[in-house]
């Protein structure tokens, strides 16, 4: 018997294993695992002689193969090597046997489909040509994901478009006639994804009408129609073409449809039919870079009674949004320029999100909202503002919140806010703080217990009155030794007393944005005087009871 | 293991070969088609799991016992100790190992996975099924899979036709 410590045997063999784990898996697991060893939560009853067990695997394979295929399994030699302990021989003969049989073919319908609903559906169709036991398969695959990759169409052409229009009217050409082609064949019934994702505009609006008609029929669960272009900062050259107005009228019979999801983008949505109620079951909704009017937005949301998760990005003709939805949990809402003022009434929100410019806000009951994100990106604006407005938040658990500028202490302590549940918070500082670092003391004071700076001989003055009894951990990532930060942490150091944990990140960390190669040295310089700072001044003032690390 | 296994439910799980499993209630759950026996109540006695021998049984249990959730009563103390990211970086090695078998055992695990409604072992043996079929042409994917040719030329032409799209 294999000893279980010796890293050969708890190793198989890539292939042709069959016969000899055979004897092991009784008494241990086949690889201990490194991390974490699982308890054994089953053991063997009763056990027969393992010559038998293969006989009769091998007559209840058979029992599966009966209608489809005359092959022999390779009974007479996989019996006879279970029985023998010869591991290379048996393994070398049970492999060719095995090599030589169509194994897949036995398989019954319903599965081969759901291999092939993992293929791309190029991969898919061509499968149809391997043999009569494949025919028709395909063409009930359930996860259509319909892209220049999938469609076998090489994605390199695509970055000269701009040079030359023509060809990508050749391209978007071909696009349509294979995706055509593949629907004409597909049986289009319980479809679980429908994903096109091709610049198209308002040009082939037949053909997208046509597609739409189909997810809509196929009872369609997750329906993704992204019509942006990657590349279209590169042809601004090319005069655009109006986008693609989805139209929502095969929504409006509710009948069969189990749309649950839909994601639409880089398109319009113009009028919406009286009744939608296809829509019932919708629980998240997408719209990224969608020409959609206030009315228009209020007015599908209201069909949907079952949205937990709604997300308005790039939005730009919404100027006066409200969402009224009860059921809603997650609301985001990303960079829609035109914006000016929010109204929610979704009463069992618990997730918000707002990335972009100062708006107005109407939000009256936050009951469950625990997880709360704002990200400003213009000067001068201050996501406390926005808070300030919030009514109160028993439940809020993160707070997230990116400055574009420094806040001045003053304008800090204009806002008093608490937050009795408040377990973590996290500050993005895009630009650099200087003297106006000691307001985050003050942000502090509402009493958090656990704080993330992103940054950006001072002579500050520090808040007296303030100590931190509910500071536990403090983590600085994308450090580089700052002397305003390096203050602040002394100054936080000194004032929390049940601190256990510093840790200090020097890794550049942008939310927003990629470090270009050229800078990477650069970076590799700032990385190394943070580290260096820190170890040299800040290391000698923790406590010996404060886990400090600098990674 | 008799001290641990005392106060958990263990279920009784019969291979047509006459082989026994005694298979605590958790890790058994990992498959929805006996969940549902169990919330039914049919499980008092060994359930008999038809068409799938032994062997291949005790590969199944095998998986489930790994990936039963470790919040579980027994996993609490190890989900404390490794950080989440780790435990699923270990188990993607771990299920790595677990599927270099055999043709015919990958087949017969993906048979049973789909009868025990087990949906990450399906998925697991049904994606290595797929990167032998994935940008290979027909010829090659024909002999990776030992499949015979079995149409007329005539058939072959009139398949080739309707899937035009996929072949240009």
């Amino acid at each position: 018997m294999d000893s279980p410590s010796s890293p050969a045997a708890a190793t198989p063999p890539a292939t042709g294993d069959d016969c000899f784990t055979m004897k092991k898996w009784q008494f241990k697991l086949r690889k201990p695992s490194p991390a974490i060893r699982p308890a054994r939560r089953w053991r063997v009853v009763q056990s027969t002689e393992p010559q038998r067990c293969m006989r009769d695997r091998d007559a209840a394979i058979m029992s599966a193969a009966h209608r489809l295929h005359a092959h022999e399994p390779p009974r007479d030699t996989a019996s006879r090597c279970t029985g023998s302990l010869n591991k290379t021989m048996c393994t070398q003969d049970v492999e060719q046997t095995v090599q030589s049989c169509d194994w897949i073919s036995i398989l019954p319908d319903d599965i081969l489909v759901k291999i092939l609903s993992l293929l791309t559906v190029s991969d898919a169709a061509m499968t149809d040509s391997l043999s009569t036991r494949w025919r028709h398969l395909w063409k009930n695959v359930d996860c259509l994901i319909l892209d220049l990759y999938t469609l076998r169409m090489p994605e390199s052409e695509i970055c000269y478009y701009h040079q030359k229009p023509c060809l990508r009217k050749a391209q978007v050409k071909k696009f349509v006639r294979k995706t055509n082609g593949f629907l004409r064949n597909h049986h289009g019934n319980r479809i679980k994804e429908f994903t096109v994702r091709f610049p198209l505009t308002s040009v082939n609006a037949s053909d997208l009408d046509h597609w739409i008609g189909f997810a809509a029929s196929a009872s369609t669960e997750k329906l993704c129609l992204d019509l942006y272009d990657m590349n279209r900062s590169s042809c601004l050259d090319i005069s655009p073409n109006e986008p693609y107005n989805f139209i929502l009228s095969p929504f409006s019979d509710g009948r069969g449809c189990r749309l649950s999801e839909l994601t639409l983008s880089n398109c319009t949505v113009r009028t919406t039919p009286a009744n939608l109620s296809g829509f019932a079951c919708l629980h998240f909704l997408e719209l990224s870079r969608v020409e959609i009017a206030d009315a228009t937005v209020s007015n599908i949301i209201s069909n949907c009674c079952a949205l937990k998760s709604l997300i308005l990005a790039f939005c730009d003709q919404l100027i006066h949004l409200t969402v009224t939805c009860s059921q809603l949990l997650n609301l985001d809402v990303d960079f829609c320029d035109g914006l000016i003022s929010v109204c929610i009434h979704a009463d069992n929100l618990e997730a918000f999100m707002y990335k972009g410019h100062k708006i107005n806000i109407e939000y009256k009951y936050a009951t469950f909202l625990d997880t709360l994100r704002v990200h400003f990106i213009m000067k001068n604006q201050c996501p406390l503002d926005f808070i300030s407005a919030l009514p109160k938040l028993p439940k809020l658990e993160t707070l997230i919140l990116q400055f574009s500028g420094p806040v001045q202490v003053s304008r800090a302590l204009r806002h008093t806010f608490r937050f009795a549940n408040l377990k973590m918070i996290v500050f993005f500082l895009v630009k650099s703080w200087k003297e106006c670092i000691c307001s985050l003391a003050y942000l502090l004071k509402a009493g958090f217990s656990k704080l993330k700076e992103q940054p950006s001989e001072l002579n500050m003055t520090w808040p007296e009155d303030l100590t931190f009894v509910r500071l536990h951990i403090i983590v600085v990532k994308g450090f580089s030794g700052e002397p305003e930060l390096m203050e602040l942490l002394y100054f936080l150091l000194r004032r929390a007393p049940a601190l256990k944990s510093l840790q200090l990140e020097t890794r550049a960390y942008e939310p927003f944005l990629f470090r270009k190669e050229k800078h990477k040295s650069e970076d590799e310089e700032r990385c190394r005087y943070a580290t260096e700072m820190a170890s040299t001044h800040l290391a000698p003032k923790v406590p010996s009871t404060v886990a400090f690390s600098i990674t | 293991m008799a001290t641990r296994e005392a106060g958990k439910k263990m279920i009784m799980l019969k291979s047509p070969d006459g082989m026994e499993f005694e298979v605590e209630e958790a890790v058994a759950m990992e498959s929805q088609t006996i969940r549902k026996m169990i919330e039914d109540d049919c499980a008092d006695t060994a359930i008999l799991i038809p068409n799938i021998n032994s062997k291949i049984l005790s590969r199944v249990i095998e998986y489930c016992n790994k990936h039963v959730p470790t919040t579980g009563a027994t996993g609490a103390a190890a989900s404390d100790t490794v950080a989440p990211a780790a435990l699923a970086e270990d188990l993607k090695i771990w299920d790595a190992e677990f599927i270099k078998v055999n043709r015919a055992t990958r087949f017969n695990l993906i048979q049973a996975a789909s009868y025990l409604n087990i949906k990450g072992l399906l998925d697991l043996t049904s994606q290595t099924t797929i990167d032998t079929i994935s940008d290979n042409s027909l010829e090659e994917i024909r002999s990776f899979l030992s499949t015979k040719n079995d149409y007329l030329p005539e058939e072959e032409q009139t398949i080739r036709r309707e899937n035009q799209w996929a072949f240009q």
